[in-house]
């Protein structure tokens, strides 16, 4: 009884504070608004206006401030500015509201820069239980919301500092499975908005396979006897890449599959999960199974009647392998490629060889930054091996070769070392004339080195 | 009456294997792996289950073995204390 009545009150103690924030809100926001009054500010003729603490305009304005001072490099200021607009968020709509949100992931973005893995560990909570709470009223809200802390996941992954690094990892690809299990629920098994999730679950196990070859990795976590999450026993390296292969294969399969029964989308669409799926193979070194996925996807091309210039044009510009993302038509991956040098931004020395997902991802700190490299390389269809200044032996990525540095940025015989070894990691999709694999001449890439990047000393050239 | 007998022999093999599909057992199959991940990541750590080639005894091809994971740290704990005993 006490319990229930415990319940009721604290139901109706939710209510009286969301009634009173949209109260406190409309009257705010009316031309009486005045009467509210708190905290002093100025407006856009620079007179004094006086606002309530917790009107929504107040966190739109801390918002504002916070990221002012993100960008000065003022994290922990940063930090309690955000944490201040998601209470602001709870007055205002509510204690399990949607728009604690984009707040509180700026809020995390803040401790993420300062290394405050506690505190980012128990907002990552809240964030999940509130993302939850959000699934029974609003499916894509839900969605919305996963898609957010998934990303927040692999950027914590990717940083060097963090301790968690490999379980952050786990659990943002948890959370996309978990993803794509309520979509099967609720749209149906075979819906197009699966691809997109099943995409991102082939990228995690890419980081991850990418992890693998650097260190072990404990794969299951488990409970011990005092109840706590404990990362369990680990999957050797050659079995942890092989059932990473094995996923990331039927999951693209399984994409292909969608597409085939999905009408709406461009008739390309076949073809275009066949280049992915060849990437894949290429990834885990079956390149004889890659060309001919791609050209059996050149030839498709060509059966639904896309032009032979065109066809080629898919094939005409190094790709490095994975692709970011997912395309279904040939327009969308055209539009994707810019003039120049390739450019690739490496995204963390946690996961040697991926590239930088999307800017929403990169690590907030300045440390190695703007160290980069212009390399030149040629890309021919076959298979070769390359010896590094090291005594090294390594082989080289799929079909490169003939790699040199053009000049690096500071310029540092090291650096220069460094960047023949990252871009040899790299994998580039073959090009392709009429269905045929040729060779590409002077190749240009910018190697952009990720943050946190501390291989050696710059100082000593 | 050999070919009277040999004639039984094949009609009764015939109607032992004209079942209705309801009547078929269902084939029990190993998940795949992206099966077994999708299925981990809804569940709680001790109810995962953990899928890997094993090499049995008495053979050389070795056989995808699915477990859970509760069982087979149950089932390490006891060889461990097993052979804790022997060995003391």
């Amino acid at each position: 009884m006490s319990k229930l009545s415990a319940i009721s009150s604290d139901l109706v103690t939710r209510k009286m504070v969301q009634t009173f924030g949209l109260l406190k809100a409309a009257l705010c926001t009316s031309a009486l608004g005045v009467a509210y009054a708190q905290q002093p500010d100025t407006d856009a003729d620079g007179e004094s206006v006086w606002l309530n603490a917790y009107d929504q305009i107040r966190s739109e304005q801390l918002i504002d401030e916070g990221q002012r001072a993100m960008s000065e490099g003022e994290y922990g200021v940063a930090e309690s500015i955000f944490l201040d607009a998601v209470q602001i968020a709870k007055v205002n709509f509510g204690l399990n509201a949607e728009e604690q949100r984009m707040p509180l992931e700026l809020a995390i973005s803040a401790q993420l820069a300062q290394g405050k893995w506690e505190q980012v560990d128990n907002h990552f909570s809240y964030f999940e239980w509130l993302n939850d709470e959000i699934y029974t009223r609003d499916f894509y809200a839900y969605l919305r919301g996963t898609e957010q802390l998934s990303s927040m996941l692999l950027k914590a992954s990717a940083d060097t500092s963090n301790p968690l690094a490999v379980r952050y990892l786990i659990a943002a690809k948890n959370l996309n499975w978990r993803a794509v299990s309520s979509i099967e629920a609720t749209l149906g098994e075979s819906h197009t908005e699966l691809a997109p999730w099943l995409y991102n679950i082939v990228l995690t196990h890419y980081y991850q396979s990418s992890l693998i070859k650097r260190h072990g990795v404990s794969s299951t976590v488990f409970r011990n006897e005092q109840n706590e999450e404990v990362s369990g026993f680990t999957l050797n390296k050659g079995e942890s890449l092989r059932i990473s292969y094995r996923i990331g294969r039927e999951l693209l399969e399984r994409i292909a599959s969608i597409y085939e029964g999905a009408p709406q989308l461009p008739p390309e669409r076949n073809a275009m999960a066949q280049i992915y799926l060849a990437d894949w193979e290429l990834l885990f070194g079956h390149e004889d199974e890659a060309v001919t996925l791609y050209q059996n996807a050149f030839n498709e091309l060509l059966a639904i009647g896309i032009s032979l210039e065109q066809a080629n044009q898919v094939f005409a510009r190094p790709t490095v392998l994975p692709s970011r993302s997912l395309h279904n038509s040939v327009a969308t991956m055209l539009s994707e490629q810019r003039e120049g040098p390739v450019r690739f931004n490496a995204w963390s020395p946690n996961y040697p060889a991926a590239e930088l997902p999307s800017e929403r991802l990169a690590i907030n700190t300045r440390t190695g930054a703007d160290i980069m490299a212009l390399l030149r390389f040629d890309l021919h269809p076959l298979l070769p091996t390359g010896m590094l200044n090291n005594e090294r032996t390594i082989r080289l990525g799929f079909n490169l070769n003939d790699l040199e540095v053009v000049s690096t940025t500071p310029d540092n015989d090291l650096i220069r070392e460094r960047a023949i070894y990252a871009v040899s990691l790299l994998q580039f999709r073959p090009r392709l004339e009429n269905g045929a694999p040729v060779s590409f001449e002077d190749v240009e890439l910018e190697y952009l080195f990720p943050p946190q990047f501390s291989g050696f000393s710059l100082t000593g050239n | 009456m050999k070919q009277i007998a040999l004639q039984i022999v094949v009609l009764v093999t015939l109607t032992a294997c004209a079942v209705s599909d309801s009547e078929t057992p269902q084939v029990r199959r190993v998940p795949t792996d992206a099966e077994v991940e999708a299925y981990n990541a809804r569940v709680a750590p001790e109810e995962r289950i953990v899928c890997r080639r094993e090499v049995p005894v008495g053979s050389h091809i070795p056989k995808r073995v699915c477990r859970l994971q509760a069982q087979m740290e149950d089932e390490s704990t006891l060889q461990r204390s097993e052979l804790r005993r022997v060995l003391q």
